[in-house]
C-alpha cells in the first residue's frame, strides 16, 4: 500500500522510496522521509489533491503522483 | 575588524525575523562574485564591534542541487565568515538540526540560535540548550527573535566563540557515523588534494559532498559507489543521530498536550467544502482593501495634498520669486505634474503589500497553494506556482525572484514567462485615472474586469508554452505547511516598507527624470528653439509610432510617448500623459474624456495591462532565467499579445455598443 491509500488521522511507517525518481526521493529524504519514519495522514486537499502528511513534528504536503509511489505499511505510534 | 556572520536556516525558521531584529532593517545589498543570486547583507554594532550579517536563503540541506544550496556552499567554500549564525525553529527540532549537522562539520565555528522559544512553552516543551550544545558540538542559545528575547546572550555567545573557536567541536557528528561510511569517508579524505580545497573547511564535510552521486565522477573507481546509495546512506544515519540527539534534550509537559491552535483553525480553513469559498473571501477581502472606498478614500487625500495644494504653493512661491515661464513650467508641470500623477497612488500601494505580507508571514500562503493545486495543474503549473502569482499583484520583480522556491527548473521558467500577465501595482495608477475618467459609476468593475482578464491571458500562455518549455514532464507540489503564526507587526512593518520605499524612491529617480526629459522634449524642436507641443521632438517621435494604436482609437502622438516611457515603469504613462497635458489647464480627466472613447480608453488599459513588462522585470527575468533567448521572447510574445487582445476587445465592443 502506499500513502494514497491511508485516511485521515491514520499513522503508517516507511517502506520504500524506491519507486520516486531519484531526485524527489533524495529531497523527501533530506526532509526527513526515512525509511522506518512514522508519518500521519492529515487530510486531502479540498479538490483531491495535493496529500497533507505529518512526520518528525513539522506538516509536509505533495502532490497525490509522489505519494502513490511511497509505499507504507499502516500502524505504528504518533511520529 | 569588522565580523562577518553568515546567516543560515530552514525556510519559515524565523530568519528573516532575526534578521531584523539584529541590524534593525539596515541592510545593503551585496553581488557577490562566484555566487549566482545577490544576497542582503545587514550591518550593525555589538559592544562596539562592527559585525556584518550575510543572509543566506532559506535551505534544507547543503548536499542538493538547488540554486540556494549551491549559493550557500559557494558561500561556505570562497568567503570567510567568521561564524555561521543558524537559526533553528526549537518548535521543528529534528527537521531544522538535519541542517544544523552539516553546518557544524564544515569546520567553520556555528552559534545555533533555538528560535520560538515562547512557542515551545506554549505547547508544553523544553529543550535542554546545554546538552545539545555538547551533542552537537556547537552552542546553543534559545531566543525568540519576534519577541526580542535572548538576542544579547545569542550575541555573547558569537563573540565567545570567535575568540575561542575550540568551544565548536567540528567532528561530534562525524564521529557517530556508522563504521562503514566512516572508513569510506576517511579513504576519500586522504585522497583529496590539500591544494584544492580552502584552508578553513574541514576535509570531512568535502569528503561528505565528494560521497555525493553528483560528485563521484571525480572519485577513483575504486571508491565510487553506486549511484545515489551512498548519499542515502548519509542521509539516513543523520537522521538516526539527530532522533538519538532529540530524544535525549527535549522533554514534554505532561500536563500540556492539548490540539494546537493552528490545527483547529485547519480544520476550518482547509475543510473539504469551505476552503474554497474561504480562499475567494480572502482574495476579494485584499482587492477591497486596496480599491475599495478605503484606497480611494486615502488617495484622493493625496491627490488634494499633491495637486492642490503643493502645486499652488509652489506655483505661488516662483510667481513671487519671478521665475521665468520655462522654470516654473519646468518645476510645475514638470515635476509636480509627472511625479505627482505617480505618488498619489502609495496608500493604495502599501494596503496592498500589507495585505500580501500578511499572507505570507501567517503561514496562509501556504494553504492557498495547497488548496489551489490542483486547479492550477489543469493549465500546467501547480499550486507551488501560486505563491509567485499572487506576489506579481505586487510587484513582478519579487515575483519572479519567488520563483526560486520551485526546484524544478521547466516548472520555474514556465512561472517566470506568465507572472507579468498578473497586473502588478505600478499599472494600477495607469487604471485608477481612466476608469475613474471613463467609468464612473462602474470603476471598480472594469478594474476587476482587467484583473481577471491579466489571470485569464496568464493561464492561457501557460497552456500555450508548457508543451514547449516543459515537454511530457508534469509539474510537482511539494511543499512545507508551516503552523499559523501570530503576525508580527515590526516584521511586517518592515518588509512593506522595503516595497513602499522602493516605490517612493523610483517615483523620485525614473519617474522624475522620465517627467522632465518628457517636458523638456515636448517643449522644444530638433533645432532647440521652445516652441508648441505639437512641433516638438516628442511629437515627431510620437507620430511616427501612433498610427499603430489607430485601429484601436488611441493612436494619438502622446499617448504613443506615454506607451514608450511605460518600458521604464509602467506607472510613468500616467506620469507622461500628466506632463503632456499639463499645459492645456483642464484636469487629465478631462482632456481623456474629450480626445477618446470610452471602448478606445478600455482598449488602451488592456493594453497596458498585458504589453511589455518594464525594464526591471525584463532584468529580473533575464538574471533569474538565465536566458536571454527566452527573455526577448517573452518580450515579443507579450508586445504581439497585448496588440491583437486590445485590438480585438476594442472591436468587439464597438460592435455590442
Amino acid at each position: 500500500m502506499n500513502i494514497n491509500d491511508l485516511k485521515p488521522t491514520e499513522t503508517a511507517r516507511i517502506i520504500s522510496l524506491d519507486g520516486l525518481d531519484a531526485k524527489t526521493a533524495k529531497k523527501l529524504r533530506d526532509l526527513g522521509m526515512t525509511i522506518g519514519q512514522h508519518i500521519k495522514f492529515i487530510q486531502r486537499a479540498p479538490l483531491g489533491d495535493p496529500v497533507w502528511i505529518e512526520l518528525r513534528g513539522y506538516q509536509l504536503a505533495f502532490s497525490s503522483r509522489i505519494a502513490a509511489n511511497i509505499a507504507v505499511e499502516r500502524g505504528g505510534g504518533a511520529s | 575588524m569588522k565580523l562577518e556572520i553568515g546567516l543560515f536556516g530552514n525556510p519559515n525558521c524565523g530568519k528573516t525575523t532575526l534578521f531584523n531584529a539584529l541590524t534593525g532593517g539596515n541592510r545593503s545589498v551585496g553581488n557577490w562574485t562566484g555566487t549566482t543570486v545577490t544576497l542582503d547583507i545587514g550591518h550593525f554594532h555589538y559592544k562596539k564591534q562592527a559585525i556584518d550579517l550575510v543572509d543566506i536563503p532559506g535551505i534544507y540541506s547543503l548536499f542538493t542541487h538547488t540554486p540556494e544550496q549551491l549559493t550557500g556552499c559557494e558561500y561556505l567554500l570562497n568567503y570567510h565568515p567568521d561564524v555561521l549564525l543558524n537559526v533553528v525553529d526549537s518548535t521543528n527540532l529534528e527537521r531544522n538540526l538535519y541542517l544544523t549537522t552539516q553546518l557544524v562539520e564544515s569546520g567553520i565555528p556555528v552559534v545555533v540560535a533555538l528560535n520560538m522559544h515562547d512557542a515551545m512553552q506554549e505547547r508544553g516543551l523544553f529543550v535542554d540548550a546545554k546538552k545539545l550544545s555538547e551533542l552537537l558540538g556547537a552552542p546553543c542559545v534559545k531566543i525568540s527573535a519576534a519577541k526580542g528575547y535572548g538576542i544579547d546572550k545569542l550575541l555573547d555567545t558569537i563573540m565567545a566563540v570567535v575568540k575561542n573557536p575550540s568551544l565548536c567541536d567540528s567532528d561530534r557528528i562525524v564521529n557517530q557515523f556508522s563504521p562503514e561510511i566512516r572508513t569510506k569517508l576517511e579513504q576519500i579524505v586522504a585522497q583529496i588534494d590539500d591544494d584544492a580545497v580552502p584552508e578553513h573547511i574541514d576535509r570531512h564535510w568535502v569528503g561528505l559532498q565528494m560521497m555525493k552521486e553528483h560528485w563521484q565522477g571525480d572519485l577513483p573507481e575504486e571508491l565510487r559507489g553506486q549511484g545515489d546509495a551512498w548519499e542515502s546512506a548519509i542521509s539516513e544515519e543523520r537522521y538516526r543521530i539527530i532522533g538519538q540527539i532529540v530524544s535525549q534534550v527535549i522533554t514534554v509537559s505532561p500536563l500540556i498536550r492539548r490540539r494546537q491552535l493552528s490545527e483547529r483553525i485547519d480544520d476550518i480553513v482547509c475543510n473539504r467544502y469551505l476552503a474554497l469559498p474561504i480562499f475567494c473571501v480572502v482574495m476579494f477581502l485584499i482587492f477591497f482593501l486596496a480599491f475599495g472606498p478605503l484606497g480611494n478614500a486615502l488617495n484622493d487625500l493625496f491627490e488634494h495634498l499633491f495637486t492642490d495644494l503643493i502645486a499652488g504653493w509652489v506655483s505661488d512661491g516662483l510667481a513671487a520669486i519671478g521665475a521665468s515661464a520655462f522654470v516654473s513650467g519646468l518645476i510645475v508641470d514638470g515635476i509636480i505634474g509627472g511625479v505627482g500623477a505617480v505618488i498619489v497612488f502609495l496608500p493604495q500601494l502599501a494596503i496592498l503589500f500589507i495585505c500580501l505580507s500578511l499572507l505570507e508571514f501567517s503561514g496562509y500562503m501556504a494553504r492557498a497553494a495547497f488548496i489551489t493545486d490542483k486547479l492550477l495543474a489543469k493549465f500546467g503549473l501547480s499550486g507551488m506556482s501560486f505563491i509567485p502569482m499572487i506576489l506579481g499583484f505586487g510587484c513582478s520583480v519579487p515575483a519572479i525572484m519567488a520563483c526560486r522556491a520551485l526546484d524544478n527548473k521547466k516548472e520555474r521558467l514556465l512561472t517566470m514567462m506568465i507572472i507579468p500577465f498578473f497586473s502588478c501595482s505600478a499599472r494600477m495608477p495607469v487604471y485608477a485615472v481612466f476608469a475613474a475618467a471613463f467609468f464612473t459609476d462602474k470603476q471598480y468593475l472594469v478594474i476587476f474586469a482587467l484583473y481577471l482578464l491579466g489571470i485569464a491571458v496568464a493561464l492561457l500562455t501557460s497552456v500555450l508554452l508548457r508543451r514547449k518549455i516543459m515537454g511530457k514532464e508534469r509539474a510537482v507540489f511539494l511543499m512545507e505547511m508551516p503552523p499559523y503564526r501570530k503576525p508580527v507587526w515590526h516584521c511586517i512593518w518592515s518588509s512593506v516598507w522595503v516595497r513602499v520605499w522602493d516605490f517612493i524612491s523610483r517615483a523620485g529617480t525614473i519617474i522624475l527624470l522620465a517627467s522632465l526629459v518628457v517636458w523638456l522634449l515636448s517643449n522644444v524642436n530638433f533645432s532647440f528653439q521652445m516652441v508648441g507641443a505639437d512641433q516638438s521632438i516628442l511629437s515627431s517621435i510620437g507620430k511616427f509610432i501612433a498610427p499603430v494604436f489607430s485601429p484601436m482609437g488611441f493612436g494619438y502622438w502622446q499617448i504613443a510617448v506615454a506607451l514608450i516611457t511605460g518600458f521604464m515603469a509602467k506607472e510613468a504613462v500616467i506620469s507622461t500623459l500628466g506632463v503632456l497635458y499639463a499645459s492645456t489647464a483642464l484636469p487629465l480627466s478631462a482632456v481623456l474624456t474629450s480626445l477618446i472613447s470610452p471602448a478606445s480608453a478600455f482598449a488602451l488599459m488592456v493594453f497596458v495591462l498585458l504589453y511589455t513588462p518594464c525594464v526591471a522585470t525584463l532584468t529580473a527575468m533575464r538574471r533569474e532565467s538565465r536566458s536571454a533567448k527566452y527573455t526577448l521572447f517573452m518580450m515579443l510574445y507579450q508586445l504581439g499579445a497585448a496588440w491583437i487582445i486590445s485590438f480585438l476587445i476594442y472591436q468587439l465592443v464597438n460592435l455590442l455598443i
